[in-house]
């Protein structure tokens, strides 16, 4: 696995609570107001996903389900069940 | 009344009759004069797309609603009949409490095929919705109620960028032409003279 660009782990303060989420190998967001800036990975799920991104970056085409989690298939599968409400106007609108 | 055509403009959110899209089993619709001259309708289900290929109707069962939707499309022109929407779905409690995971991607802007919807007022909704860039659909204009909101233009962008995953659009060609320099081993001309 190789990245355009290394700084040094002296360059960067990572907060005690990411280095532990990032070592259960979960993302950490970075968030500056309100709005995503960084999303930090461990290096072994770069890895699992650098070809997506590198796909991304070129424009190429990638297979929608392989952007989509179990949560997205869920929501999708609900989202067909959908029942009517009783005053959409009331529900929605202003 | 339908929505006037002027407020039918990319990027606004109208309230539009959404058809479900349909599914086997199909029920389809027989319709027949009776003795009287009336119309007498009865609806038969079909089990496989092969015993409806062998049918001559074509009038369908399907459910709808009235939802948001998305227009992706400038819809003021009356020459077509026709705008491409995306479907705007509310954000349950119950989303939050089993799909943590998911709604926190919504409201840090990291989905890659939806976007959160509702937060601001220019949108004009009362719940916070997020935008399914997976379920995208003409809706006949005559069938848009009235527009309640708007994505700005920022927002717009996001929504393009999603639609380009959604659709598995290759922009790869028009990527190129924007960044010349880049040969196709990802490699700059510089970089290539260096080695």
């Amino acid at each position: 696995m190789t990245t355009a660009v290394t700084v040094p782990a002296s360059s960067v303060r990572v907060p005690q609570e990411a280095r532990d989420a990032l070592n259960q190998r979960e993302a950490v967001t970075v968030v500056a107001h309100k709005r995503s800036q960084y999303v930090l990975l461990h290096p072994d799920d770069y890895a699992v996903v650098s070809p997506i991104l590198e796909r991304h970056r070129a424009g190429r085409p990638i297979p929608v389900d392989r952007l989509m989690t179990e949560d997205d298939f869920a929501i999708i599968r609900e989202e067909s069940l959908d029942t009517p409400d009783a005053g959409i106007l009331e529900a929605w609108g202003n | 009344m339908s929505a006037p055509l002027a407020d039918l403009r990319r990027g606004a959110i109208c309230i539009a009759l959404y058809p479900f899209t349909p599914e086997l089993p199909l029920d389809v619709v027989l319709r027949e004069a009776d003795s009287d001259g009336g119309l007498n309708a009865k609806i038969e289900s079909y089990d496989s797309i092969e015993s409806v290929a062998r049918i001559t109707r074509n009038e369908l069962v399907i459910q709808f609603k009235l939802r948001p939707v998305l227009l992706l499309q400038t819809g003021t022109s009356d020459q077509l009949p026709d705008v491409l929407v995306a479907r705007v779905n509310s954000i349950t409690e119950d989303h939050r409490q089993r799909r943590a995971a998911w709604v926190a991607k919504l409201e840090n802007n990291i989905h890659p095929l939806m976007l959160r919807v509702g937060h601001e007022h220019h949108h004009g909704l009362k719940v916070e919705s997020y935008v399914n860039l997976t379920s995208v659909q003409p809706v006949n204009k005559a069938a848009i109620l009235r527009n309640v909101g708007y994505l700005d233009e920022g927002e717009m962008v996001s929504i393009s960028e999603r639609l380009i995953l959604s659709l598995e659009i290759d922009v790869s060609a028009y990527v190129a032409q924007l960044r010349p320099e880049l040969s196709s081993s990802g490699e700059t001309s510089e970089q290539v003279q260096l080695s």
